[in-house]
């Protein structure tokens, strides 16, 4: 995708950016129409998420606006173009940096696709080991450790004591663990 | 309307939107705004030296090897920052990496250059007396830095400064190299400690102290 503009392309951005910086503003439309699939395709090879993309191809495409009078006609226009989208779509990633963490670290596709299904199947074990426990201990360890409760509000919400609630969170950590070591010696055999 | 054609609708809204708030724009001259801050720089030093002070001396730092040695790291460092700087604000002109490790490289191997002149005993023996007026001039320094810290940072923030960081830890190298020329208008000493630790020293120290906010303002700036 980012190959779809041609050098020849590029050259005619050169042109069509001396004249947006004169202030020609049809000129100025057909030369962000010409960059937007180069733009969008540097920002897809980096992010999987639809909604970011389209927020940093917006910021990308604003930080060329404001960076335009920069351009100098004399030089080529694409590593004018690399450097502002590339630089831009790095301060982004940076700055929503936990937001992105998984979507830098599987920039390849088929790495991104095993990664979400492997969560997916943990997520399933984690289901399934809650429904064994009984419904008292997976209550207070669906209090405490999924809705992020602390003891004395899951002790409230339940009506009882802090240390029972204790006790039977501790339980069910113990169940929990018998249930999911039980199912990787089964999955190992 | 499906999705898609929502989406490129807003697309293109947004491209027209982009496209109707165009205005004329100045071409930008690197080569002018460098000279522009070159001028600033040496006008405000030159003030600044004789406010505080003129070297009466001056011609005994030409004869000090050392001294000579210190002036031209402080000419080479400061040039070559201001250009890296106003070169790493414009987009597609930006120096590789390598070269601005190298240029900070050569600055720190610049302020172990006056050592080489301290190798006899007597020279090691004056470092006591050497740090008393240090701290003045390391002081001096980042007084003389100032005008050329701003009026660069306005320059590169005028432009499209890029990576925060590296320019401006090449606005603070070449404002406080600049200033340690300055303190050599000013300050009469010549002895190798005196300048390793009051006109060096502090060009480093400067730079730290100066691109930390510098680069804080510079991602702010970014974000308006």
């Amino acid at each position: 995708m980012v190959s779809s503009i041609k050098t020849d392309d590029f050259d005619q951005c050169a042109g069509l950016m001396q004249q947006a910086q004169n202030g020609n503003k049809a000129v100025y439309r057909e030369l962000l129409q010409i960059i937007s699939p180069y733009v969008e395709g540097m920002i897809k090879k980096r992010i999987q998420n639809h909604e970011a993309a389209e927020e940093i191809f917006q910021t990308v495409m604003l930080t060329i606006h404001r960076a335009r009078h920069t351009y100098d006609a004399s030089r080529p226009f694409k590593p004018w173009l690399f450097s502002v989208t590339r630089n831009t779509i790095f301060d982004y990633l940076r700055k929503h940096r936990r937001r992105f963490e998984k979507e830098i670290l599987f920039d390849d596709p088929i790495q991104a696709k095993a990664a979400v299904n492997t969560e997916l199947e943990e997520q399933e074990l984690l289901q399934q080991a809650l429904n064994v426990l009984p419904g008292d201990q997976r209550e207070a360890v669906e209090l405490i450790k999924l809705k992020g409760l602390s003891i004395k509000e899951a002790a409230q919400k339940v009506g009882i004591s802090e240390s029972a609630i204790k006790v039977r969170a501790h339980r069910g950590y113990q169940s929990l663990k018998d249930f999911l070591l039980n199912e990787l010696k089964k999955e190992q055999a | 309307m499906s999705l898609e054609e929502q989406n490129k609708k807003d697309h293109d809204a947004f491209l027209d939107d982009l496209a109707n708030s165009l205005e004329p724009t100045k071409a930008v001259h690197p080569l002018r705004l460098y000279l522009f801050w070159l001028l600033i720089s040496l006008a405000s030093t030159l003030a600044f030296s004789v406010f505080m002070g003129w070297n009466n001396a001056l011609s005994e730092h030409f004869f000090n090897e050392a001294s000579v040695l210190v002036t031209l790291g402080h000419v080479f460092v400061g040039l070559f920052a201001a250009w890296f700087a106003i070169l790493l604000s414009l987009p597609g002109r930006q120096p590789g990496q390598n070269r601005r490790i190298a240029l900070v490289a050569i600055c720190a191997l610049l302020i172990f250059a006056p050592f080489i002149f301290l190798q006899s005993p007597a020279g090691w023996s004056q470092w006591k007396l050497s740090l008393q007026g240090s701290f003045g001039c390391g002081g001096m320094t980042l007084l003389f830095a100032l005008v050329p810290v701003f009026v660069l940072a306005g320059i590169c923030l005028k432009l499209a400064p890029m990576q925060s960081f590296w320019v401006s830890v090449m606005i603070a190298l070449a404002a406080m190299s600049f200033a340690g020329l300055g303190i050599h208008l000013h300050c009469r000493t010549t002895n190798a400690c005196h300048m390793a630790i009051g006109h060096l020293l502090p060009v480093f120290l400067g730079t730290f102290l100066i691109s930390w906010p510098l680069q804080q303002l510079m991602a702010k700036w970014k974000q308006l």
